[in-house]
């Protein structure tokens, strides 16, 4: 009598945890199922994210090569040491009169680096500083000062009018493209 | 879940069943209905409700007051059980008990105890009634005790009369308590003059034996209005009634007629009149907690579904999303291939961009000797600069600066005077920091020496 009382209630409660567990599984299924989704399209989205950022690089890379294209239009056609020697020729060509010494090019850390001395007697200070300015600005990148040595040789009352003696150690630096030298 | 409580009463050869809904502390009675004994099995098979106060007139009873020696509280229980099982010879039973008082019999200490006991096998059968149909009983009370709260409460004694079918129930209650039962045969419905020599006797023998003296004869339900009595016994009868039990439950059913399942609406379950055997209550129990567990995995289920339904909403919609970002995949092989093209061409230009950043790390030369000429001399004459880069040291990427002159004027003030003015000068410009300097005022040399970044 008493199993027969309980058995209704035993089999409501069997079958309502049995439906329970088969929900919670399916749900289960269905949750791993959105996450893999949410994941996927988290992925997709960092992608879609990546190539917005790839677009602005490609357009930061084309102006930036352009704008170095245009400073050194020829950059890449010469082998490495053509190009230092061709750097050494221009700074030759433009401080003419000058004593020039070319030491030996050597390689230093993935460059070939050229020792150059220039030495310059009875000019103007102005002339040193349009010196320096076109080692600075027009051999540049290329040219590094290492040292510079200025000697009072003549003095004038107009200080403009005082003549120097002024000798630069300068290196020039170019890429190394591990051409023989 | 539904508030109402339904009451079922056995009185003889019918049965009255109340409804009832709990409002704050009271009951509102929604429906009533009388059936026949004979016909309960019925409305139980069609009665949707599950759980059932039961109250019954066990005519198979014994009640007594009896007399034991003063047993703590905790093996009261114990004695009594023995002791009825002595007198009864009854095996199984449920009783309940009502300890009178305390008094010296022959120079002993004795302890006076009302006890009620029913067989359990007439227990069993009315409970199997209900089970049979799959219901539940919450609680059984005998009449009397679910009246005697009703009746009898309030601190008189009162001897209460209660008539269930010809049968008189004579109880008396104290401060709601029963004290002591007599069941009477009688011939005829009603309260007679041969009923009032019942309650003379009972009367008399509560007085007597119980010393307890009834302050007035209640009369319960049915025996209010059916009073046919001549004879007076000196004790005041009354009637215990109220407005709402001469009123009738959907103008068909008379309250009066339902006291009993009334009255046991509001019996409290701490006075512990409940004789429903343990082994019932465990039964009870555990359908109550597997209906409580049916109840809660219906409850999970519904969650998980409206889980797995906001689950499927956005399945559909990361589906909807993963269609538009997979349209944009090709362009994405395109973009990966443009960039890699883009980016080997600007790779030639790298060493080039390498060398543009080391030079713009360096002093600047041109500056500094513009700067210099910018200088207030005053007399001061600078004869001989040198500026040397400090390479492969921690002060890598700066100047090292040595100025040296000599000063024209050959007043020591002025000379001092414009040293310092020129130093102040070189020491402002930006950059530079002062390492050392000195004037020699004998030769009038001056020497700098200073860091320029």
């Amino acid at each position: 009598m008493k199993h027969a009382f309980l058995k209704n209630t035993l089999i409501l409660y069997l079958s309502t945890g049995v439906m329970a567990g088969i929900v919670c599984c399916v749900s289960l299924m269905l949750f791993n199922y959105q996450k893999n989704l949410e994941n996927w399209v988290r992925e997709l989205s960092n992608i879609t994210i990546k190539t917005v950022k790839m677009k602005a690089e490609i357009e930061k890379m084309k102006k930036a090569s352009s704008a170095l294209h245009d400073l050194c239009p020829e950059f890449g056609t010469q082998t490495s040491k053509e190009s230092l020697l061709r750097t050494a020729d221009h700074i030759r060509h433009a401080l003419e009169g000058s004593t020039i010494t070319f030491g030996d090019i050597e390689r230093d850390a993935g460059e070939l680096v050229l020792p150059i001395t220039i030495h310059v007697e009875r000019v103007t200070y102005r002339e040193i500083i349009l010196c320096v300015g076109y080692l600075q600005t027009h051999i540049m990148p290329y040219v590094h000062i290492r040292r510079c040595a200025l000697e009072q040789s003549e003095h004038a009352s107009d200080s403009t009018a005082s003549r120097w003696s002024c000798t630069f150690d300068i290196v020039v630096r170019m890429a190394d493209d591990e051409t023989p030298l | 879940m539904s508030n109402q409580t339904v009451v079922v009463s056995f009185e003889g050869d019918k049965v009255n069943v109340v409804y009832a809904t709990k409002v704050k502390n009271s009951f509102v009675v929604d429906d009533a209905l009388t059936v026949a004994e004979s016909a309960f099995d019925d409305f139980l098979q069609q009665e949707k409700t599950r759980h059932f106060i039961v109250v019954s007139s066990f005519t198979q009873c014994f009640s007594d007051t009896l007399t034991l020696p003063p047993a703590p509280d905790n093996l009261l229980r114990s004695v009594i059980e023995n002791e009825v099982r002595k007198i009864t010879k009854m095996q199984m039973f449920v009783f309940i008990y009502t300890v009178l008082g305390e008094k010296v019999v022959e120079q002993k200490k004795v302890k006076e105890v009302f006890v009620f006991a029913v067989g359990e096998e007439h227990i069993r059968a009315l409970v199997k009634r209900f089970i049979m149909k799959g219901k539940i009983i919450d609680a059984l009370y005998p009449d009397i005790f679910a009246l005697a709260g009703f009746v009898g409460a309030g601190r008189d004694t009162v001897l209460g009369v209660l008539e269930t079918g010809t049968n008189k129930h004579f109880f008396l209650a104290q401060e709601g308590q029963i004290q002591f039962v007599r069941v009477v045969q009688a011939f005829d419905v009603g309260m007679r003059d041969h009923d009032m020599q019942n309650v003379t006797m009972t009367v008399n023998f509560c007085r007597q034996t119980l010393r307890l003296n009834p302050q007035r004869i209640v009369l319960v339900g049915r025996l209010c209005r059916n009073f046919f009595v001549r004879t007076n016994i000196g004790i005041p009868i009354v009637s215990f009634t109220h407005p709402v039990f001469s009123q009738k439950i959907r103008g068909k059913y008379e309250a009066v007629d339902y006291m009993l399942p009334i009255a046991a609406l509001f019996v409290e379950k701490k006075i512990g009149i409940d004789l429903l055997p343990q082994q019932d209550k465990t039964l009870f129990r555990i359908d109550k907690t597997l209906r409580y567990g049916a109840q809660f995995f219906a409850l999970l289920t519904l969650i998980i579904l409206i889980q797995a339904g906001f689950s499927i909403k956005w399945i559909f919609d990361f589906r909807k999303d993963i269609v538009a970002l997979r349209r944009n995949l090709p362009e994405v092989n395109i973009t990966l291939e443009r960039y890699q093209s883009e980016q080997a061409a600007f790779n030639t230009y790298r060493p080039l961009l390498e060398s543009y950043r080391r030079n713009a790390g360096l002093p600047d030369v041109y500056f500094l000797l513009q700067q210099l000429a910018d200088i207030p001399h005053g007399t001061a004459i600078i004869t001989s600069i040198t500026a040397a880069m400090q390479e492969g040291s921690a002060d890598y990427g700066s100047l090292d600066l040595v100025l040296k002159g000599n000063m024209a004027s050959e007043d020591l003030v002025h000379m001092q005077r414009d040293y310092l003015h020129m130093l102040a000068g070189i020491k402002s410009l930006k950059n530079f920091t002062l390492l050392d300097e000195s004037l020699d005022l004998k030769t009038r040399e001056w020497n700098i020496h200073g860091q320029y970044k």
